[in-house]
């Protein structure tokens, strides 16, 4: 893999994203972030304590993306009118079981990405991502 | 019976059935099969019982291709050979590993698992171990341990029974030394195989001793058991009238050197406590001592080596040890498991690799230019590793943080995906001693230099023992396959020369 800073794993197939874009699932894309998720940013950061371990491996994927915004990567983890939605009406412990289960679909999809050398559910990333780009 | 090469009268030739050049795992068992027929056995040793420097220094030789450990240190010279320090890991290659596999280019042993199946059970005994059972469940219980309770997708937990290890040379030496038809001869350097040019027979093989005897030695057939390097040595040094060295007609001699690329692949962090991982990071003894101990460790299942066509590769969970890992670079994805998965890490492994390598034609020994002291050239080590190997452990590890991170095992660093001015260092592909594959097996002359039993292509009467006819290496340590392999050429040899 020639770009590690700039790559998701797709079970032994490395995709390279150089535009600096957000990469969600292996695909690269630029989109317009809707203004509710700065809301949904911050409801994911209320779903447990400020994890201050977290900031290492999440400033370590800012760098990597381009530096996106919280409400970026909270789009990039909710996608969508619907997801959206859920993720403003979920309680806390919805919220953390549902980054739980979107981990567990990319890891069996194997959609991971590499945070300096740590091979990781994108969705982990993304939420380390927040955490620090909250700070 | 023993006899000292050093102390026969000069010029003195010894006769029998069938000689056997190497007194390792292999020309040990071969000997022990024989034992008690009415075919007379000569068991030639270049060393003695012990150790003996001036010996141990004709096992120099040069390398000069992938790093590798100094020649003269990866083999021993005495009696029992190689097993005077083996670890004892044991475990037969898989099914699929004696395929062809279409996705491993020069693939496909011209025997199978079951036609070895019945020498394994005989080679667990000769090795001191249990049943020929690797069914983990089966020693799961026996050693009152558990096994990992997770569905790891693609990896499997697979089972090593650990001789004690058995020293072939101290444990067999009485029985050998005390038998009517076996001759154990001492201090007798192989240093020529004379072919007749008429009828495609080795007539005599020339041998040598260090206070400058020669003796001659005279067998209805000869089996070389010198192990993956001298094997080839011999057979391209003895070039007087095949002039590209015995069974070379193809230039196969030398070629397909194999060993398992042995690396660390990273770090595993997880939450399984102690109690569940113990027969995984350490070996546990059996209470009966057959085997001696049992471990446990990761290995890719058949069907995810057929899906992403991967090569062999097994995962041992190693205390960290071997390399820089620190407990502190793991707290992001600690925090991870604790704050997502509910999990607290308990625990940090290094992922200790040992896989299987691509046949590469180009990975060989040849002869040096440089002698030893009877004039024979040394061996030359060009160890070549494709990327194809390569990319197989980083695609391995890929896999097992997937897996690892579904069943909410903990989560994975990988040396190969950290930062690019790190990643230089990686792979950092290390040998295990394990000498093979440079006398490969084959039906075709043109693919191999054995055919399925063993008996160089074109020669009538000299055979090959030891890991130097493996066609494929698997990821399992060899010594149990060389043992059964022997005892199947015994069989054959039996057949022929009764």
């Amino acid at each position: 893999m020639n770009q590690p800073r700039r790559t998701i794993l797709k079970l032994g197939l490395a995709v390279s994203v150089s535009t600096g874009a957000a990469a969600i699932g292996g695909v690269a894309c630029r989109a317009k972030v809707h203004p509710d998720y700065v809301r949904v940013a911050q409801r994911l950061l209320s779903i447990t304590p400020f994890p201050v371990q977290l900031l290492d491996l999440g400033q370590a994927y800012l760098r990597a993306q381009g530096s996106p915004s919280p409400a970026a990567l909270a789009q990039q983890i909710f996608p969508g009118e619907a997801a959206r939605q859920q993720a403003l009406s979920a309680s806390p412990v919805e919220l953390r079981q549902k980054l739980r289960s979107l981990a567990c679909q990319q890891y069996e999809a194997g959609a991971l990405a590499n945070v300096g050398g740590w091979l990781i559910a994108n969705v982990e990333a993304r939420f380390a991502a927040i955490v620090a780009a909250s700070e | 019976m023993l006899k000292d090469a050093s102390e026969l009268p000069l010029q003195s030739s010894e006769e029998a059935d069938v000689c056997i050049l190497g007194g390792g795992a292999a020309g040990i068992t071969l000997a022990r099969q024989l034992n008690a027929t009415k075919l007379r056995v000569l068991l030639v040793e270049s060393g003695s019982f012990d150790p003996e420097p001036e010996t141990q220094a004709l096992a120099s030789g040069d390398v000069v291709g992938h790093q590798y450990w100094a020649l003269h240190t990866s083999r021993l010279r005495y009696f029992g050979g190689t097993t005077n320090h083996w670890t004892g890991w044991c475990r037969p290659l898989d099914p699929l590993d004696f395929e062809q596999r279409a996705w491993v280019e020069h693939s496909g042993w011209p025997i199978s698992y079951s036609d070895l199946e019945p020498y394994y059970r005989a080679a667990q005994e000769v090795c001191e171990l249990g049943p020929l059972d690797y069914a983990p469940n089966t020693w799961a219980k026996s050693i009152k341990q558990p096994l990992l309770d997770r569905d790891l997708n693609g990896f499997r937990s697979v089972t090593w029974q650990f001789s004690p290890p058995t020293r072939f040379g101290a444990r067999y030496r009485k029985e050998l030394v005390d038998s009517d038809n076996v001759t154990i001869l001492l201090r007798a350097n192989a240093v020529y195989l004379k072919l007749n040019g008429t009828t495609s027979r080795i007539d005599a093989v020339r041998a040598k001793t260090l206070n400058n005897n020669e003796i001659v030695l005279k067998a209805r057939a000869y089996v070389l058991a010198l192990g993956g390097l001298d094997n080839p040595r011999l057979l391209l040094a003895s070039s007087d009238v095949a002039h590209a060295g015995l069974g070379n007609e193809n230039d196969m001699v030398g070629r397909f050197f194999s060993d398992h690329p042995h690396t660390v692949l990273g770090a595993l962090i997880t939450d399984e406590p102690k109690e569940v991982t113990r027969a995984y990071g350490d070996l546990v003894n059996t209470e009966d001592k057959r085997p001696a101990a049992v471990r446990f460790t990761l290995a890719l299942t058949e069907e995810m080596q057929r899906d992403r066509k991967l090569l062999g590769c097994c995962i041992n969970l190693e205390p960290p040890q071997r390399t820089a890992f620190r407990a502190s670079d793991a707290r992001g994805v600690k925090s991870l498991m604790e704050q997502l998965d509910k999990r607290w890490a308990r625990q940090t492994f290094e992922l200790f690799a040992r896989a299987e390598q691509a046949p590469t034609h180009d990975s060989r020994v040849y002869l040096s230019w440089r002698r030893d002291p009877f004039g024979l050239p040394r061996v030359a080590l060009d160890w070549s590793i494709d990327e194809k190997t390569v990319a197989s452990l980083k695609g391995s590890v890929e896999l097992l943080a997937a897996a690892v991170g579904r069943a909410g095992l903990g989560r994975v660093y990988s040396y190969a995906h950290r930062e690019e001015k790190l990643k230089q260092a990686w792979p950092e592909l290390w040998g295990g001693h394990h000498h093979m594959g440079t006398t490969r097996m084959s039906h075709d002359p043109r693919h191999g230099v054995v055919d399925p039993d063993c008996r160089v292509h074109g020669v009538d009467n000299l055979y090959c023992a030891g890991s130097s006819v493996f066609t494929t290496t698997g990821y399992a340590n060899p010594t149990l396959t060389i043992v059964a392999l022997a005892a199947r050429l015994a069989e054959h040899l039996k057949g022929r020369l009764a």
